[in-house]
């Protein structure tokens, strides 16, 4: 074998090796397309999330917060969401409280611009979106002497400006925190539980 | 000595099971009650868990909503005062969420997965989880997780186990002493009823009795045992009596079994006599079966009796009822000398009412105690010569009397019972053997007489062969003959030229041929059907015996001389013998037998006489004649008295290889069918004469009147019709010689054809047709030529003519048979007759 050919046919291990390379190669090529798509996506992703974490905590807010009874018509009367402003949410919020209840009430949206402020005053729970955080103090205004729980994200200084929770981000979760004193102020009761989460939000 | 616990003294048992009873009580309710405790505490320890988890999960709501773990870790870290809790964890969902674990070392795995709601044992843990609901929304939002040690429930068991330890340590003693001191009470009363029991086994002494204690069972059962003992000293005074009774019994039986051992062995000897008789009748019944003679049956049983049953006389009567007379069969005596006066010799007579024996013939055996004492002559007759004793028993068969067996001894009655009984049974056995042996020999005549008639019949057989043979040949001979006979016939009568010697050597040509012919017809005595139907016709015995004589010449005279010996047949026979009835044949066939054992009794040559005469039974003589009687007497060596006696029986045969044994048989057959008798007279070399006997017969027909003269007829215009020329020729030559005037015709159908053909101008007055001619033979022609002209005689010439005539079956249609060769007398005899008609 070893004197008299020079040639001879590849061996099975040999094929095997060449198989094996071809399949590395195709791997690789598949790894770099993903990379390269990956960036933008995970960014837009992120931002997403965060925004179907807080359509959530809207919802969770409602069963840590007691509001006084003549907040509601009647005793399952639902509990209405009011978003002012450009919804970031998407269908997150409403998919979030699809067929859920507290204190057998069940939950209704209700999107508000400048022009319908009024409505404001008949949320149980207000959002207002980061694209109107120049006009915070108008909108807290309005519903300034109503039990209304006002939520916004990403809005600084807004427990200053008379918010009640504000969300933020730390360690790349959401987090939030409240102003207890101005929810007192309208008869609502924020569950101790739910004020043991609160986080001070450092620096600007 | 086994110590075992069965072998342990009452007292220590008693203390046992005291001491064992209390301990394992004791020990169940510790165990019981340490179980109950265990349970419960297992129980609240796991309430207390649940119960830690709700608070847990209702703390945890808010940091499970808002995902805040660290808010739940904190929650969990409380749990640190909990010792007992060995790791918790919340669940979001299917996640687990946060974890807490009591060593900060070696923290524990937690699930990875949460469990339905519940709790769980397991060996070293208790374990729960517990589902968090948010009690606003009612969602269920995670779930918690406990997992405790069970370090509190082994502490709890150890402290049991000592408590209960140290409980029975105090116990024990106390229980020994009390058991102790109650036990006596108990083995006191039963030590002293053992006590009592064993001085009673090993003395004996029923009256003792043992000491009651108290009241209570012990002291009944002492007081059971008391009376126990009362009866038993009782019983055993009674079982003594009965022994006594029971030994005076057994005593009493066993003089009975020995009465009855003897009764039985008496019965036993009376069995073995009855063995011994059986026994002998066996033998003798064996010694008869071998026997097939009756008188050599009655011997042989008569010596058995003689040699086994000590008889002095026995002898065998047969029984003849038409006389009514018993005929001495069989004699056997002891002592001839003494018993020789009787005279009862083989065949003697003696009448049955005289024997004094009637009663045999109602089948009773008849004992005589004392013959002194019976009328009868016969038994007189035994007492006078000293055997006073006799038995006879009757020989049976169904139940006819048939014989008497008769045995006696001297001695007066000295036949037992037994004995009596043997004699009937052999009687029995006896009349049955005879019996048999009187059939053998019916059979054996039976299967004789068989016997002759297959060899008659065989005999006839073969002689019909013959005889159609022998008549064939004579038909050819006579045929032949014809023409020799015939014109010798012509010669002589004819030609005058001829010289002495010439007309005499002619003359003996003729006779020669006519005696040819003679010898043939006689052939035809073999040719005979001998059924016994033939009718008998009157006979001429002389002539008869002449006929034999000629036939049987060769025998007696021929043969004998070709051996140099002479046999003289000399014939004495009246002249004027009456005809007899008989059929010829038979008669000359016995003839001839009788002749040819007459020659056959003379092998040295001697005189043979046959003599026919009238005479009576008993005599000669015409006066008061019954009888024809034919003697053939020879000379030669005659019979003794046993071949005289046996000489008509069928195969008896005294010429060995030569003889069939029927000759004489047949010649006794044919003469039983003429109604006659054979007598032989013989002695030894003196010669022996048979003698025949037939019955005259009452009228006898004179023998028809046969035509002397031979007148010549009238001469007559003659047809012959014959298919041989030379016949033609003769018969031609023989009319016309006579002046008839002749026409021949060589066939039956030629000769037909002439009849007709002549009717018209000169018609014949007599055909004479030839018998045996191809296509038309002479019947057929005879019966034509009669339908045509009934009145035109026909002679018919033939070979056969001498049977015919003499068969007397003359063929339909013809006035006349004619034999070959023809005879000029018979041929002008019969021309004359139908010329008359």
């Amino acid at each position: 074998m070893s004197g008299g050919m020079k040639y001879s046919l590849p061996t099975t291990s040999e094929r095997a090796r060449r198989l094996a390379a071809w399949v590395l190669r195709l791997a690789l090529a598949l790894l770099i397309g993903c990379l390269w798509q990956a960036p933008a996506t995970a960014q837009d992703t992120a931002a997403t999330s965060e925004y179907q974490v807080e359509a959530a905590f809207l919802y969770h807010f409602a069963k840590f917060v007691e509001w006084p009874a003549e907040a509601f018509a009647e005793t399952n009367s639902p509990i209405t969401i009011g978003i002012v402003g450009e919804d970031p949410f998407g269908d997150a919020l409403e998919s979030t409280i699809r067929n859920k209840t507290v204190d057998n009430r069940p939950f209704r949206i209700l999107h508000l611009d400048m022009k319908s402020l009024a409505d404001a005053k008949r949320c149980h729970i207000l959002f207002i979106a980061p694209s109107e955080r120049r006009r915070v103090s108008e909108i807290l205004d309005s519903v300034k002497n109503n039990s209304v729980l006002t939520v916004s994200t990403r809005i600084d200084r807004f427990l200053q400006a008379g918010g009640m929770i504000n969300f933020f981000i730390e360690d790349k979760k959401v987090r939030f925190e409240i102003n207890n004193d101005q929810a007192r102020r309208v008869s609502l009761k924020i569950s101790a539980k739910l004020l043991n989460l609160s986080r001070h939000k450092e620096g600007p | 000595m086994k110590l075992g616990l069965p072998n342990l003294s009452i007292k220590r048992k008693l203390m046992l099971i005291t001491m064992g009873v209390s301990t394992v009580a004791l020990l169940l309710f510790s165990i019981a009650f340490a179980g109950y405790e265990l349970v419960s505490f297992r129980h609240s320890m796991r309430g207390d868990l649940r119960g830690l988890a709700e608070l847990i999960a209702n703390q945890s709501t808010a940091a499970l909503s808002f995902e805040d773990a660290d808010n739940a870790r904190e929650i969990l870290n409380a749990l640190r005062t909990r010792t007992h809790i060995v790791s918790a964890g919340v669940y979001k969902g299917a996640r687990l969420f946060a974890g807490y674990s009591r060593s900060s070392t070696a923290p524990e795995n937690l699930p990875q997965r949460p469990e339905p709601d519940g709790s769980r044992f397991e060996p070293e843990h208790l374990i729960v989880f517990h589902r968090v609901i948010d009690p606003r929304s009612g969602e269920t939002i995670g779930a918690v997780y406990l997992k405790s040690d069970l370090l509190e429930v082994h502490d709890r068991l150890v402290r049991f186990t000592e408590i209960i330890g140290l409980f029975m340590l105090f116990s024990l003693p106390v229980t020994l002493l009390l058991s102790f001191l109650l036990q006596r009470l108990i083995s006191r009363p039963l030590s002293d009823l053992a006590a009592t029991a064993r001085a009673i086994s090993t003395g004996g002494n029923y009256s003792l009795r043992a000491l009651k204690h108290g009241h209570d069972d012990l002291g009944q059962l002492t007081d059971s045992f008391n009376d126990m003992l009362g009866q038993i000293q009782a019983q055993d005074a009674a079982l003594q009596q009965a022994h006594a009774k029971l030994e005076k019994r057994v005593e009493e039986r066993t003089r009975d079994l020995q009465e009855e051992v003897l009764k039985r062995q008496r019965a036993q000897e009376a069995l073995q006599q009855q063995l011994a008789r059986i026994s002998l009748l066996n033998q003798i019944t064996h010694v008869v079966s071998e026997r097939q003679d009756l008188t050599r049956i009655l011997h042989a049983v008569l010596r058995q009796l003689e040699e086994n049953l000590q008889v002095e006389l026995g002898f065998m009567c047969l029984y003849e009822p038409e006389t009514e007379q018993l005929v001495v069969s069989a004699v056997r005596e002891k002592n001839p000398k003494q018993t020789g006066k009787l005279d009862l010799s083989s065949g003697k007579h003696i009448p049955l009412v005289q024997s004094g024996l009637a009663a045999c013939k109602t089948g009773k055996t008849v004992y005589l105690p004392d013959c002194g004492q019976a009328d009868a002559p016969l038994l007189k007759r035994l007492a006078d010569v000293g055997l006073h004793c006799a038995v006879a028993a009757p020989l049976t068969v169904e139940e006819k009397l048939f014989g008497i067996l008769l045995v006696a001894r001297s001695i007066h009655d000295s036949f037992s019972s037994g004995e009596c009984e043997f004699l009937r049974m052999l009687s029995e056995q006896v009349a049955l053997a005879a019996h048999q042996a009187q059939l053998h020999s019916q059979l054996e005549t039976a299967y004789n007489e068989l016997r002759q008639t297959q060899q008659t019949v065989m005999q006839q057989d073969r002689l019909r062969a013959l005889g159609q043979m022998a008549s064939g040949i004579a038909h050819d001979i006579n045929n032949a003959l014809t023409p020799v006979v015939g014109f010798a016939q012509m010669l002589l009568e004819r030609e005058t030229s001829l010289s002495a010697g010439g007309k005499k050597q002619l003359s003996y040509i003729r006779t020669a041929g006519e005696d040819v012919a003679h010898i043939v017809a006689r052939l035809r005595e073999f040719y005979r059907r001998r059924d016994g139907q033939e009718p008998l016709v009157p006979l001429d015995l002389n002539k008869l015996v002449q006929q034999v004589i000629e036939m049987t010449r060769p025998r007696w005279r021929d043969i004998p001389q070709s051996k140099g010996l002479m046999v003289h047949m000399q014939t004495d026979l009246a002249s004027d013998l009456p005809q007899v009835l008989g059929t010829a044949s038979e008669l000359r066939e016995a003839l001839t037998n009788l002749m040819l054992n007459a020659v056959d009794a003379m092998p040295e040559g001697g005189t043979l006489t046959l003599r026919t005469y009238v005479g009576g039974p008993r005599g000669q003589g015409k006066r008061g004649a019954t009888h024809v009687l034919l003697e053939v007497v020879d000379t030669g060596m005659g019979m003794d008295e046993e071949t005289r006696r046996r000489c008509l029986e069928p195969f008896f045969s005294t010429k060995g290889q030569r003889g069939t044994g029927m000759g004489l048989a047949m010649v006794y057959g044919v003469m039983e069918r003429h109604e006659g008798r054979i007598e032989v007279l013989s002695e030894p070399s003196k010669g022996t004469t048979i003698r025949l006997y037939f019955p005259m017969p009452a009228k006898v027909s004179a023998p028809a009147d046969e035509v002397t003269e031979s007148a010549l007829p009238p001469p007559l215009h003659i047809l012959c019709i014959d298919d041989e020329p030379l016949l033609r020729e003769l018969m031609k030559g023989l009319l016309e010689s006579d002046g008839h005037t002749v026409a021949v015709a060589d066939s039956g159908q030629s000769g037909i054809d002439a009849f007709r053909a002549a009717r018209h101008h000169r018609a014949f007055d007599v055909i004479i047709t030839d018998l045996g001619m191809p296509f038309l033979d002479g019947r057929q022609v005879a019966r034509i030529l009669k339908t045509e002209s009934p009145g035109t005689p026909v002679l018919m010439l033939t070979g056969w003519g001498a049977f015919m005539k003499a068969d007397g079956d003359l063929p339909a249609h013809v006035d006349g048979v004619l034999s070959k060769p023809p005879r000029s007398k018979e041929l002008r005899e019969s021309l004359a007759r139908l010329a008359r008609r």
